[in-house]
């Protein structure tokens, strides 16, 4: 169990405004109050997660809690992005969900090989994307134990 | 270039009867056609040569040998002098027979090409003619003895070669005016026999000739007719020339039996310079009489190194003809190949589209529905009814675009994949697509029976899909009050050299009407609207794509009311 569940965020890499709004969404409609933020591609998240231009800002605030990640994104796509975090020591700790259009079962296998630690269908209809918010902050905030950030 | 080999020359012809009418239709007669003409050179030279000798002799040459009695004292070289008219003699003959036995030996490599037997009947009659005019040779060179006295052994042989040359000739030719004829596979026994029947007659007469005593005198210097044996032939060549030739020449068209009947001429020309101008041996008409001889057997082999040519050309040229279709039909199979391999082309490429354009729509649809029910859950109801409605109808119409999509995607999927034919057992498939199906099986109180299924050569997972969607389709069509039976039965049938097994798929269903059999094999095409039943219409164009690629085929028979049989062909 979190001691301090709020303070976790969830940060969310996708290219499409549409699908980050439906998540925000989702998030109010399951009467959340787990803060998100967003990148839109591997770049900016890479950029976030180490705290350089233009996320200098975020010096000194936690990693975020999860993160969903797209993997079809312009600039660096989710799978390469998702590489270099593994590979990255201070980084690869941070559970990573890649939630995708893509049903392609290469891209799941890839993806858990690549250490990924789930990998969710994005859901047709916005009732499902709801439970599936619920779904994932239930587990992964409320069940599971996340390391220090 | 219509040229027709001796051999198709001699279809069956009914008996051409022998009738005087056809003599004096002379135009008739004489006529050949063009192709089997000689060359109008060669016809000339050999009208020339019969003709000029004795136009020469009018004008005083002489063409013979001295005939001066010997000297006393002979040197070698007096001898060979006096012995001139002799080795003259020996010359021409020997010349004579020299062409008789290319003719046959022409005449025999000819029928293996050709396998027209008239040559080589008429070769082997040649040569026996020339055979004979070889023993008289000998004979007169005194280098085979006879019993007889030489002074009556070499004008007898001489006149017997004759008599032998034009009786052998009329029987050679005449064998094939019969009505009878014979056919090509019994023709080298045929050829054989009559060569053995020639040749025995031939040596008959020389051994008559070798062993008896007295023959007949054959010379009479000073009589009119001064050989008359040789009137015998002259009324023999004047016969074949005039008659049985031309007939030959009608019946079995070639350039050789035109070259046979020029050679009438020279036949006859030597006759009559034999009969009514030869006096004695060795001089100037006898020696024309041997110098025409020697043409007389020289223009049928002439003809036949011609037909020969002929024949070469002709298969050369045929040759040349398969060549060219041959390269055309090369050049048209390459062509089809470059269209087969474009069009597969383009069938990938509308494949790889459709499934591309399936995939890509399904992204803008999702965020549709996706809005469309945020949309739908912040209209309120009692405030804005009508809007709420057009939500709803929007939101029926994008659920309906996904499944269309989903359908296409699927469509297009089963053409893309790789196909790993292998025997699949229909048992175990059929009871995976039932287990699959349990829950509407129970609901429908369904019963499904099938025999002890083969197996076939297939894609488990491919084949799977058929039997899901016909099996899906007949629980999903069954009448309302009626519990639905589907029945599954094989049988094998072979189409040309090909095996199938042949599936039936019986349900007691709704059915439909026959004339929509085709009809409903068609993508998104259905016989019922989509409050009725629900569906895209895909389900049996799958069906049929798959099992196509099976190379085998589907088809349906159904009568409205009654149910539905679908029949499946599938390679063993």
């Amino acid at each position: 169990m979190l001691s301090d569940s709020t303070a976790v965020t969830i940060h969310m890499c996708d290219d499409d405004p549409d699908d980050q709004l439906l998540v925000t969404d989702a998030l109010h409609e399951a009467k959340l109050a787990t803060p998100i933020d967003f990148t839109s591609n591997g770049k900016e998240l890479l950029q976030y997660l180490n705290r350089e231009a233009p996320y200098e800002h975020m010096k000194g605030k936690p990693l975020p809690g999860i993160i969903l990640l797209d993997l079809n994104m312009p600039v660096m796509d989710g799978r390469e992005v998702l590489a270099k975090i593994k590979s990255n020591e201070k980084l690869k700790s941070i559970p990573i969900i890649v939630l995708t259009t893509s049903k392609a079962e290469e891209d799941i296998a890839r993806t858990y090989d690549m250490g990924v630690n789930s990998f969710i269908i994005k859901p047709v209809s916005f009732e499902n994307l709801v439970e599936m918010i619920q779904s994932v902050t239930d587990y992964w905030f409320s069940l599971v134990s996340l390391p220090k950030q | 270039m219509v040229f027709t080999l001796a051999k198709e020359a001699s279809c069956p012809y009914a008996a051409i009867p022998l009738k005087y009418k056809d003599i004096f239709m002379l135009n008739n007669h004489f006529y050949i056609a063009e192709e089997y003409r000689l060359p109008r050179s060669i016809v000339i030279v050999t009208v020339a040569l019969c003709i000029i000798p004795f136009i020469l002799q009018l004008l005083g040459i002489d063409f013979g040998n001295d005939a001066q009695p010997a000297p006393a004292t002979l040197t070698t070289d007096d001898m060979f002098y006096h012995l001139s008219g002799g080795f003259t003699h020996a010359l021409l003959e020997w010349s004579a027979f020299t062409a008789a036995i290319f003719v046959v030996l022409l005449a025999f490599s000819h029928y293996s090409i050709t396998n027209d037997i008239t040559t080589p009947i008429i070769g082997v009659a040649l040569f026996c003619a020339g055979a004979m005019d070889a023993f008289h040779t000998l004979a007169a060179t005194r280098l085979i003895t006879a019993v007889a006295e030489n002074k009556d052994l070499i004008p007898f042989t001489w006149a017997l070669s004759r008599v032998f040359n034009g009786l052998i000739m009329l029987i050679g030719v005449g064998i094939f005016l019969r009505s009878k004829q014979v056919k090509p596979e019994k023709g080298l026994t045929f050829i054989i026999l009559t060569s053995l029947a020639f040749a025995a007659v031939g040596y008959l007469l020389i051994y008559t000739s070798a062993t008896s005593h007295n023959l007949p005198q054959t010379q009479f210097p000073d009589s009119f007719i001064r050989r008359p044996y040789d009137i015998v032939p002259l009324i023999l060549f004047i016969i074949a020339g005039l008659y049985v030739y031309p007939l030959f020449a009608k019946r079995y068209p070639s350039i050789f039996a035109t070259a046979l009947l020029l050679s009438a001429l020279p036949e006859i020309a030597v006759e009559a310079h034999m009969a009514f101008g030869s006096q004695r041996l060795f001089d100037s008409d006898f020696n024309v009489a041997h110098f025409l001889k020697i043409i007389a057997y020289v223009i049928p082999l002439a003809g036949l190194v011609m037909d020969y040519v002929q024949t070469y050309k002709v298969q050369v040229n045929h040759l040349h003809q398969l060549q060219t279709a041959h390269d055309k039909l090369n050049t048209r199979a390459l062509e089809i190949n470059q269209a087969n391999s474009r069009l597969a082309q383009s069938n990938a490429e509308l494949e790889k589209f459709a499934y591309i354009a399936s995939h890509d729509l399904q992204e803008p649809l999702r965020k549709i529905q996706a809005f469309g029910d945020r949309l739908h859950s912040t209209i309120d109801k009692s405030v804005n009814e009508k809007s709420l409605d057009y939500v709803s109808r929007m939101q029926n119409s994008a659920t309906r675009m996904r499944s269309l999509i989903d359908d296409l995607l699927k469509f297009s999927r089963v053409g893309n994949q790789e196909y790993n034919l292998k025997q699949v057992s229909l048992n175990d498939i059929l009871a995976n697509v039932i287990d699959d199906l349990q829950l509407s099986i129970s609901e429908k109180k369904a019963k499904i029976s099938f025999d002890e299924l083969p197996t076939v050569c297939g894609e488990e997972k491919q084949l799977y899909q058929v039997f899901l969607n016909l099996f899906s389709n007949s629980l999903k069509f069954s009448k309302p009050e009626t519990a639905a039976e589907i029945q599954v039965s094989s049988q094998q049938i072979s189409v040309g050299d090909k095996h199938y097994w042949q599936i039936k798929v019986q349900d007691n269903g709704i059915g439909f009407e026959q004339e929509y059999a085709d009809k409903i094999f068609e993508v998104f095409q259905r016989l019922h609207g989509r409050s009725q039943y629900i569906g895209t219409g895909i389900g049996l164009a799958i069906c049929k794509k798959i099992v196509e690629k099976h190379n085998g085929s589907i088809s349906v028979q159904s009568e409205l009311g009654i149910g539905s049989c679908f029949i499946l062909l599938l390679e063993k």
